[in-house]
């Protein structure tokens, strides 16, 4: 096929929550004195960290063409549990494997719901959610608990030379779902799945399978955002999912917006995650109030994913 | 699935198709008065445990909170219908709420003005929504979450994140007085739903919204306006969510910025469920019977003593039970073997 010529209209539609997020750092850089200073942008990079590894669970989600909004649960439920079991005197490595055992545990019933059972993931994963809620404040009794041990938390408040640890953890795990998805073969079905599921099955892949493992990979994410979420702000408060619950939904979107118009992927993530907490930061510095934040993050989110989705042409449906 | 496997599976089929079909009927009948028969049980295990279940004040509260949340449940239904899907009901509930009762307590204007502005905001709200999803081509769910962060703002912005004491008496009427011995909200009810029903089952508009849904093709093939009636659903939805928000306003006689927040969820519960409970059909009548269930479900738990943390169980198993008597329902009458 031959190569189409690029317009600026093209590069407006891949790029366009891309360039938002330059001027938004030009923009803050002048108006305000402290913003491009390296210890404000270190501790957005920080802030970013369980937004962003937890939404990188979700992209991956959203490459099959599903969606899992489990998290919303999943996070709190593995902070109560990991703070929890601390409490009562567990051994660190012990916990950490449960947690990530919680994840797993959650995934696979995400998988057995949607790909066994074939309900619609955003319900199915909604139905998820409040059950890990339920089970959440069951378990910790509504009481918020706080994680006092110094070499515990130094697992994420400590620092390798002049990088954060969650930093590193953040870009270890981006580098680890970036090259799974695009460098391995399985990683191409993935995205494969999203585009055309039937032509996948006439391949021989096994589907089903693929999907299910896609819903427990990102399930032990969500784990593992969770364990870093609690761990850097140092005690379980309760329904911490619920307060990233929208963000993540919002940094997925916004990077549908940044590299490939209107398909999930991980740069495109990483910089919608940084996109969320520069905007903060930013608002923060200048003084404005701070419902203003919210508002400012939504009508980006809506001007960039307008941008990108313009073209589509026709109106999408939401399946039940 | 290799290849002889599926024409194994798909020969006996046709060969006793009649039998088949009978049992699919079946199952749709099953799925259908299965929720019937679940409530039944559940309704007489609460009243045998706590005879208070069904004294009259109990009743009534059941049917205000209903009342309430039936608005809501209204416009997210008829979203649902055309294959759309509404997440910023709550802020919108709440943002029409937080300017009414600004406008009424702390400018001083008249209630009735201020009520007129609070509906007309919801309204211009999902105007808003409408042309993103049908003007722009985004994905609802996208378009509404972005609407959802802007109305935070806008509702914090409102009074700063104060709460509003209310100071006019005859507006908390609106929420907690009664004539006739029946509480004001449920008339409102009434009116909204003999509406809805007449525009979703006896107008053309509302046949054509129930069709979108169903088949989108379809509908471009034959001429219907799917941009107008689209963006017709998300407007009406946006005018409804105010009601629900301005009465429970009313009924607690204090405007506050959360007060939106639980609609989202126990209006798409009680939506989802309408359109199980007579098969994607009737979807008005089936969203009151789902508002119903859902408030009585929780009024029950509550009354047997159950903590907040079985509220979140409970609502999370009913929406399991309605997407799956949802899709089953669906897969039986199209005769679908599955999404596979």
């Amino acid at each position: 096929m031959q190569k189409q010529p690029i317009t600026p209209k093209d590069i407006i539609n891949n790029y366009g929550a891309t360039f938002a997020f330059i001027i938004a750092i030009i923009f803050f850089s002048f108006a305000s004195q402290g913003f491009f200073s390296g210890q404000n942008l270190q501790n957005i990079l920080v802030q970013s960290t369980s937004l962003g590894i937890c939404a990188f669970g979700l992209t991956f989600v959203l490459i099959t063409g599903e969606i899992d909004l489990s998290y919303g649960g999943v996070i709190g439920l593995v902070g109560a549990v990991l703070a929890g079991m601390l409490k009562d005197g567990h051994s660190i490595g012990l916990v950490t494997v449960v947690c990530l055992a919680i994840g797993l545990g959650t995934g696979l019933l995400n998988a057995i719901l949607i790909v066994v059972l074939n309900l619609p993931s955003f319900l199915a994963s909604v139905a998820v959610m409040f059950i890990c809620m339920g089970a959440e404040r069951i378990y910790n009794q509504g009481v918020t608990t706080w994680i006092r041990d110094p070499s515990v938390l130094s697992i994420v408040q400590g620092s390798v030379g002049p990088v954060p640890l969650p930093v590193l953890y953040l870009f270890a795990l981006f580098f680890i779902c970036w090259f799974l998805q695009t460098q391995t073969k399985a990683g191409q079905y993935v995205r494969a799945l999203g585009e055309n599921i039937s032509a996948v099955k006439e391949v021989g892949i096994r589907a089903s399978l693929l999907k299910s493992g896609v819903f427990v990979f990102a399930g032990l994410i969500f784990a593992f955002a969770g364990y870093i979420e609690i761990l850097r702000i140092g005690g379980a408060v309760m329904y911490a999912g619920s307060h990233l619950l929208l963000s993540v939904l919002a940094a997925c979107f916004l990077g549908t917006a940044t590299f490939k118009a209107g398909k999930a992927n991980f740069p495109g993530t990483l910089i919608g995650a940084f996109f969320l907490y520069t905007l903060l930061s930013g608002f923060t510095a200048l003084g404005m109030k701070f419902y203003l934040v919210p508002f400012a993050q939504g009508l980006i989110l809506i001007i960039s994913v307008a941008i990108s989705s313009a073209r589509r042409g026709k109106i999408e449906q939401v399946q039940f | 699935m290799n290849k002889s496997n599926s024409n194994a599976v798909s020969t006996p089929a046709l060969a006793n198709e009649p039998a088949e079909k009978a049992s699919r009927k079946g199952n749709r009948h099953l799925i259908q008065y299965g929720i019937f028969i679940i409530f039944g049980l559940y309704y007489v295990i609460v009243t045998i445990l706590r005879p208070g279940f069904l004294s009259l004040g109990n009743l009534y509260d059941i049917f205000i909170e209903t009342s309430i949340i039936s608005f809501v449940s209204f416009g997210e239904a008829i979203v649902i219908a055309a294959g759309g899907l509404d997440l910023s009901v709550g802020n919108m509930a709440g943002a029409a709420a937080m300017l009414t009762c600004h406008l009424m307590s702390n400018m001083g204007y008249d209630i009735w003005v201020s009520i007129v502005a609070g509906v007309a905001i919801g309204g211009l709200i999902g105007l808003g929504n409408g042309l993103m999803v049908t003007r722009l081509h985004m994905n609802s769910l996208i378009a509404t979450l972005g609407t959802m962060f802007v109305l935070v703002g806008f509702l914090y912005g409102i009074t700063g994140g104060v709460s509003v004491h209310i100071v006019p008496e005859n507006f908390e009427y609106l929420g907690n007085g009664t004539f006739l011995n029946i509480p004001i909200p449920m008339y409102i009810m009434a009116v909204v739903f003999v509406l809805a029903y007449l525009f979703m089952e006896k107008t053309s508009y509302g046949r054509n919204i129930t069709m979108i849904g169903g088949n989108i093709e379809a509908c471009r093939l034959s001429g219907v306006n799917i941009k107008k009636l689209t963006l017709m659903t998300f407007v009406i939805c946006g005018f409804l969510s105010t009601f629900s928000g301005i009465l429970l306003a009313a009924r607690q006689a204090v405007g506050n910025v959360d007060l939106g927040e639980r609609f989202l969820l126990e209006g798409f519960i009680a939506a989802m469920l309408g359109t199980v409970i007579f098969n994607g059909k009737n979807i008005i009548t089936g969203t009151l019977l789902g508002a119903i269930f859902l408030v009585s479900l929780l009024n029950g738990l509550t009354l047997l003593g159950a903590g907040p943390q079985w509220m979140y169980f409970a609502q999370g198993a009913l929406l399991l039970v309605a997407i799956m008597a949802n899709y089953y329902s669906k897969r039986s009458m199209l005769k679908l073997p599955g999404k596979e």
